[in-house]
């Protein structure tokens, strides 16, 4: 079957409908928030205007540093997830039909969970009334338990758990559709199984690994809520500050600012990455 | 439900009114700037079995195709029963046909896919149920019917396929090389099987193959195609003894080719240095002109003697015994016939051995180049 | 590397992704408004206040409805884009599914931020349907892969098979391709569900304090206090989403759904 004059029109008709809702919903907004970052801010609220003001207020060192915390941090979580969801899921596929879906829908469930939930959830396990190192009281490792709730490596932790179950969905279908007998010829050859993985499994899936890092990175650097509840003001992330600019204080033009340049941040990293991808 | 061979028997299944000629006239069909089909011209009778046969890429798939309407020519007409078919959709056309991936419908199970044509005319569940059981005792898999698709083995699904495929007794029956996927043995007993199923049933049917054994095993008429051309129509063993150019002689069958043989007149040509008369060559090939000797394997004999007339002399370079037939490689000056015996028929030879190959003028056949 | 290994590499990594949710569940549970884990005292009243106070019964609806219409409307858009991009793979199709999988690949403050400026400069502020709009362009993602996966499953020669017993194209959409990737509607349906209900980010800068879903709420409370009924919303979240998967995994092929093959006999 191939496309024919006569339901040309359809087409168009089917087409038109999400092409509108995209072009309203997306690429205009994109449109505003652009044209915005050069507006004027008034007492109150903006008016139109033409300044780079915003754009020269974004090179403050409270935002530099902010800008780099964000990378930094996203580029450490994501690196974990992968390192640590990747194993996981080799393993997992290498199990039964049943077991995977067990194990799909635990990953599933916890990979909905709201930011919020992630970082409450994650603020009372590292507290020192409810937290896990009571258990290490219990256990004998530890004399009193200890509050571990605000800093970086609470940051740290909660997103990288956050990015666990996004990575285990990313390499699956890759994990599930691998050759065995990739596998099969190098240990045939003489190879251990932990150093087939090494060398054979991970050179294939090369590109879905670092596809997946490259979604990882560009998700946590749009962390919003752990940074806040996670972390001390000076180690907030910088969506945080767009939130805070955008909402509480109604400075739009900065906000807009703020995501235009941190737009083209993440845009940048992710293009170095991708070259990383076809270098190595 | 035994039956004599011929038209359609069972009530369920005779192709009832249709008489079906097909007639293609001078089609050709072009995809952008690659021509797929040049001038086909074919007229199949009713109830006949045809096999499209040629290597791939030839263009038989496409010519299948347009003839089940999943193609438009670009050129040319399809007339059925006098009819002008050429521009009508697929599913307008009274057909039945069995891809070469099957295609069977995931969601539904064995006994709702055969029946899956019958509903869609608004048969009455029930009564399409029962039709699609009779169709899979036809096909021999009574007790699979409410069988899932992935349950199956590779012979199943192929039964199925045909199955549903015949389910609206259609006027033409089509194969896109529906053996392909199956091994050996199974291959040559659904050959066999379908080669029957259509002589009962008696519907016009048209296979596309690659493998020349099966286009003889279950074709009333082969058409050999080669580059998007109709080569040759004919009867299998037609085919097999008169090919009607080079292709047709090497692609069909095994045989011996030689090339760079001329002419001297209208019962002899120049080879191997010799002269060799040859019976029945074609009216249009004249004298001195370049042509192409073919010669069937069981047709070269070997002799005690080197010389005589049509005895060529060779060395033999290789020896296959297969226990039923005996095959043997003989080098002709650069050139390597291959002769093929009947064990008991002729003394043991043996590599290294100079023999004398005797070519029967009348087994020769001439192509031009 | 032996099985055991394996075994327990796996089996700690379920635990550590499961344990954050038991220590939210157990401190729901507290009977005092404190927040102790292991809890002294078990109570429920605070999954009651979660179904009473109004002040957490109305986020809890507007969650709910917001989800549904998201789904649907994400669906809807999703749908045909998938569909024309795998029967007829023209340019505009492929462009038209690329777009639409950009505001997944944003981050989602970005997303949130433009959602924010639209709606402010047409003075269209504050209402349930901007934040339905916000989800759905935002989670767009989700149904035009999963579906667009659902399609590709479906080989041509199935069409034609269709076809040449006698279908025409309405037909061989309803009889054919519709019950093959009506799963994939499905589950496509239930997480754009699920990823709603815990949307945080883009409810909370487009709802602007008019429009307050569960997260919204839960984040504005935590400023003003600690209630263990934050803890109980998170379980409901919880159990909503593995109810939702977990039926999905029961009913459904959910290896196939993302994206493992097909298992041949």
């Amino acid at each position: 079957m191939k496309p024919d004059r006569k339901d040309a029109g359809l087409r168009a008709a089917l087409l038109s409908y999400p092409t509108a809702l995209l072009v309203f919903a997306f690429v205009i907004p994109m449109g505003i928030m652009f044209v915005s970052s050069f507006y004027h801010r008034t007492e109150t609220y903006y008016e139109r205007g033409f300044e780079l003001t915003h754009y020269l207020r974004t090179f403050d060192w409270l935002y530099i540093k902010a800008m780099w915390t964000t990378v930094k941090l996203s580029t450490i979580a994501a690196t974990i997830a992968v390192l640590l969801a990747f194993p996981f899921t080799y393993f997992m596929s290498g199990y039964s039909r049943r077991v995977q879906t067990v194990i799909l829908v635990v990953v599933l469930g916890v990979l909905s969970l709201s930011e919020v939930i992630v970082a409450f959830s994650w603020s009372n396990a590292l507290s020192r009334p409810a937290g896990i190192s009571n258990f290490f009281v219990w256990l004998g490792f530890m004399e009193r338990p200890a509050s571990w709730a605000r800093g970086l490596p609470a940051v740290l932790i909660a997103l990288s758990y956050f990015n666990l179950s996004i990575a285990i969905l990313m390499l699956y279908p890759h994990c599930t559709r691998l050759d065995p007998s990739y596998v099969e010829a190098a240990r045939t050859m003489g190879t251990s199984p932990a150093r087939s993985m090494f060398k054979v499994v991970i050179p294939i899936l090369r590109k879905p690994l670092i596809a997946t890092w490259i979604v990882l990175f560009v998700f946590t650097m749009g962390a919003v809520v752990t940074p806040q509840w996670l972390g001390r003001p000076d180690q907030w992330m910088l969506a945080v500050h767009i939130s805070k600019q955008a909402v509480e204080l109604g400075n739009i033009p900065f906000a807009s600012a703020l995501s235009i340049v941190f737009l083209l941040v993440t845009i940048a990293m992710v293009l170095v990455a991708n070259r990383f991808a076809d270098k190595s | 439900m035994e039956a004599p061979p011929g038209r359609g028997l069972s009530p369920i299944l005779s192709t009832g009114v249709a008489l079906t000629e097909l007639i293609l006239s001078n089609i050709g069909k072009k995809f952008g700037s690659f021509t797929a089909v040049r001038e086909a011209n074919l007229r199949l009778d009713d109830g006949s079995f045809v096999c499209f046969l040629g290597p791939s890429g030839c263009g038989k798939t496409t010519l299948l195709r347009l003839i089940a309407g999943l193609e438009i020519p670009t050129a040319g007409e399809i007339l059925v029963d006098g009819a002008d078919i050429t521009r009508l959709p697929a599913h307008r056309r009274e057909i039945g046909m069995v891809f070469q991936s099957l295609a069977l419908f995931p969601h539904l199970n064995v006994e709702e896919n055969v029946a899956y044509g019958m509903r869609l005319r608004k048969m009455r569940k029930d009564q399409a149920l029962r039709k699609a059981r009779e169709l899979l005792e036809l096909v021999k898999l009574p007790h699979i019917a409410k069988r899932e698709i992935t349950e199956l083995s590779g012979g199943q699904r192929q039964r199925v396929a045909i199955a549903r495929a015949l389910a609206l007794q259609p006027k033409l029956f089509l194969l896109d090389e529906p053996l392909s996927a199956l091994d050996a043995n199974l291959r040559e007993e659904m050959q066999v099987e379908l080669k029957q199923l259509q002589r009962r049933l008696g519907v016009t049917t048209v296979m596309v193959t690659h493998d020349q054994s099966e286009a003889m095993t279950a074709a009333d008429v082969i058409v050999v195609m080669s580059a998007g051309r109709i080569e040759q129509i004919g009867h299998p063993l037609d085919v097999y003894q008169h090919p009607a150019n080079r292709f047709v002689a090497g692609f069909v069958g095994a045989n011996n080719l030689i090339d760079g043989v001329r002419i001297k007149d209208a019962t002899s040509v120049e080879c191997f240095g010799e002269s060799l008369r040859v019976e029945h060559m074609q009216t249009d090939v004249q004298a001195g002109s370049d042509v192409t000797l073919s010669i069937r394997p069981e047709d070269v004999e070997l002799t005690e003697t080197t010389d005589g007339e049509n005895i060529v002399r060779g060395q033999v370079s290789f020896v296959r015994d297969l226990g039923f037939e005996v095959e043997a490689y003989v080098m002709v000056g650069d050139v390597r016939l291959t002769a093929k015996w009947m064990p008991k028929a002729d003394p043991t030879i043996r590599e290294g051995d100079t023999v004398g190959l005797f070519l029967d003028p009348s087994d020769i056949r001439v192509h031009l180049s | 590397m032996s099985k055991l290994l394996k075994a327990a590499y796996c089996s700690v990594f379920l635990l550590i992704l499961m344990m954050p949710l038991f220590i939210v569940f157990g401190v729901s549970m507290n009977a005092k408004k404190v927040l102790f884990f292991p809890p002294r005292g078990v109570s429920s009243k605070w999954y009651s206040e979660l179904f009473l106070n109004p002040q957490w019964y109305e986020p809890l609806i507007t969650s709910l409805a917001v989800a549904v219409l998201t789904g649907l409307l994400a669906l809807s858009v999703a749908l045909p884009v998938a569909y024309l991009l795998w029967r007829y793979g023209v340019f505009y199709a492929r462009a038209l599914f690329a777009l639409g999988l950009l505001p997944f690949a944003f981050p989602p403050v970005i997303t949130a931020m433009g959602m924010l400026l639209l709606w402010v400069s047409t003075g269209h502020t504050g209402q349930i349907e901007n934040v339905v709009i916000g989800h759905a362009v935002f989670l767009l993602a989700l149904p035009l892969t999963m579906i667009s996966l659902g399609f590709e499953s479906i080989s041509k020669e199935v069409l034609e098979a269709a076809e040449t017993m006698g279908a025409n194209r309405a037909q061989v959409f309803r009889t054919v391709v519709l019950p093959i990737i009506t799963p994939f509607l499905v589950s496509s349906f239930a997480f754009v569900f699920v990823l709603s209900m815990n949307e945080f980010v883009i409810s909370f800068f487009v709802g602007q304090s008019r429009i307050v879903t569960l997260p919204v709420q839960i984040f504005s409370s935590l400023r003003g206090g600690y209630s263990p009924t934050i803890a109980s919303a998170s379980v409901l979240f919880i159990m909503l989403s593995f109810i939702a998967f977990g039926l999905i995994g029961i009913f459904g092929n959910l290896p196939k759904l993302l994206g493992a093959y097909e298992r041949q006999s």
